[in-house]
């Protein structure tokens, strides 16, 4: 109880960031294609500044996304001149992204019913 | 924008000291400094900018070693589907094979360590090691242009049970091909060419071992070819320098013995579908192992004391 007051103020930690990347780096891929500083952006926005990665981190969790043929990549060249990769989610993706919705929905749910009644 | 890219090969220099990683991977998390440096250039002073990029992209060991636990040197790790696949498709094969030799072909040293080193071999496959993978995905074309040349000429021309044993090599193949961009690393190209030596250093070696023939030349330079190999293939997969030594000295034994062959070593003068296949294996084996000591040499790991961080 102590700790969790003391910890409201702070922003979510190491563990619980790395347990939403996946859920979050599908949702994001499922708007359209995007590459990894991209979608580090729109991880900022969408949750107003309150969700940090150690950015450089993304990267091996998009490799695995895609070695597990959830997500698939190719380069393009962009408006700087750069050749960048791009990440484009895979039909087996979309159905990896709706079980991840449904898992953290039951979380969600038992969270906010247990915090109702207390 | 000097300080920017000393900045970057200062980072990318700590990250490969740390693992080895590919250069894509490298050019990607390059790509995502300069676009953090271009974002924070607004609202602070060039040094402060790319101190803050730094900062946000992560400790570079951390991130090195995150990147190395999903992608190791030698490319991808397999999923479980297309690995265990592949295995169901090649231990019954490898089974019987080993079975036959060892029972009409006779125990031998060679057709003992032939045996032993499949199952070994699959079983690396079976556990997802990535330089098995890359070394299966090696052997296989090798063992379907062996068995199409013997289905189409000698004794065992049409043999339903060869054909078999291509239909599942075909199959394994399909499974562990690199389909996506990425999937084999340079590294691991270096570990397919290796089955091309193997199957030069056996033929060689089989000169004498199958027909219990007295050693000619050509058979004798198997042995300095099969050390070479497997000395090479340790240092490769430990990604020594020393590797490519090894497989070089390998490169000359075979070479050496293209040579003989060509001169009517009197190891070669069996029927002349059997001379096609030896001299193919041996040249094959030849150019296999010169391929192969070229990318060890360059895709060895400079820094040493970075293999705790491949784990």
């Amino acid at each position: 109880m102590h700790s969790a007051v003391r910890r409201a103020s702070t922003k979510p930690g190491k563990d619980l960031v790395a347990a939403s990347a996946v859920g979050l780096v599908l949702a994001i891929l499922h708007r359209g294609a995007s590459y990894g500083y991209a979608i580090i952006q729109q991880v900022r926005d969408l949750s107003g500044g309150e969700l940090e990665w150690s950015e450089g981190m993304l990267y091996p969790v998009l490799h695995r996304l895609e070695e597990q043929g959830l997500i698939e990549s190719y380069e393009e060249r962009g408006d700087n001149g750069r050749v960048r990769r791009y990440y484009r989610l895979r039909p087996e993706g979309r159905r990896a992204l709706a079980e991840e919705r449904r898992q953290w929905g039951i979380v969600h749910g038992t969270l906010t019913r247990a915090w109702r009644t207390e | 924008m000097n300080e920017v890219d000393d900045a970057i090969a200062r980072y990318r220099a700590e990250l490969t000291q740390e693992a080895a990683l590919a250069e894509r991977d490298l050019a990607e998390l390059e790509d995502h400094f300069r676009s953090l440096v271009d974002e924070l250039r607004a609202t602070r002073p060039l040094a402060a900018a790319i101190a803050a990029a730094r900062q946000r992209l992560g400790d570079p060991r951390a991130v090195a070693r995150e990147h190395a636990r999903v992608r190791t040197s030698f490319g991808a790790r397999l999923s479980r589907a297309r690995a265990w696949s592949a295995v169901a498709l090649l231990a019954p094969m490898a089974a019987y094979g080993s079975y036959l030799q060892l029972t009409f072909g006779g125990v031998s040293l060679l057709s003992v360590f032939h045996a032993a080193f499949s199952l070994g071999v699959l079983v690396a496959l079976a556990a997802r090691a990535t330089w098995a993978r890359a070394y299966v995905l090696g052997g296989l074309p090798l063992s379907i242009l062996t068995l199409a040349t013997l289905l189409a000429d000698g004794p065992s021309a049409g043999s339903p049970v060869l054909f078999a044993y291509l239909a599942a090599d075909a199959a394994a193949l399909a499974f562990l091909a690199p389909w996506r961009r990425g999937e084999l690393g340079p590294a691991g190209a270096g570990l397919a060419l290796l089955p091309a030596i193997y199957l030069g250093a056996v033929t060689l070696l089989g000169l004498v071992d199958i027909r219990y023939a007295p050693m000619t030349p050509a058979a004798a330079l198997g042995v300095p070819a099969l050390a070479g190999l497997l000395l090479g293939s340790v240092g490769a997969v430990l990604r020594a320098r020393w590797a490519a030594v090894a497989t070089a000295t390998a490169a000359v034994a075979l070479a050496t013995a293209t040579v003989l062959a060509l001169a009517g070593d009197d190891g070669f003068a069996g029927p002349p579908y059997v001379y096609r296949l030896q001299l193919a294996g041996v040249i094959l084996g030849a150019l296999g192992a010169a391929v192969a000591a070229a990318i060890q040499w360059r895709t060895a790991r400079t820094a040493p004391g970075t293999v705790r961080a491949l784990r």
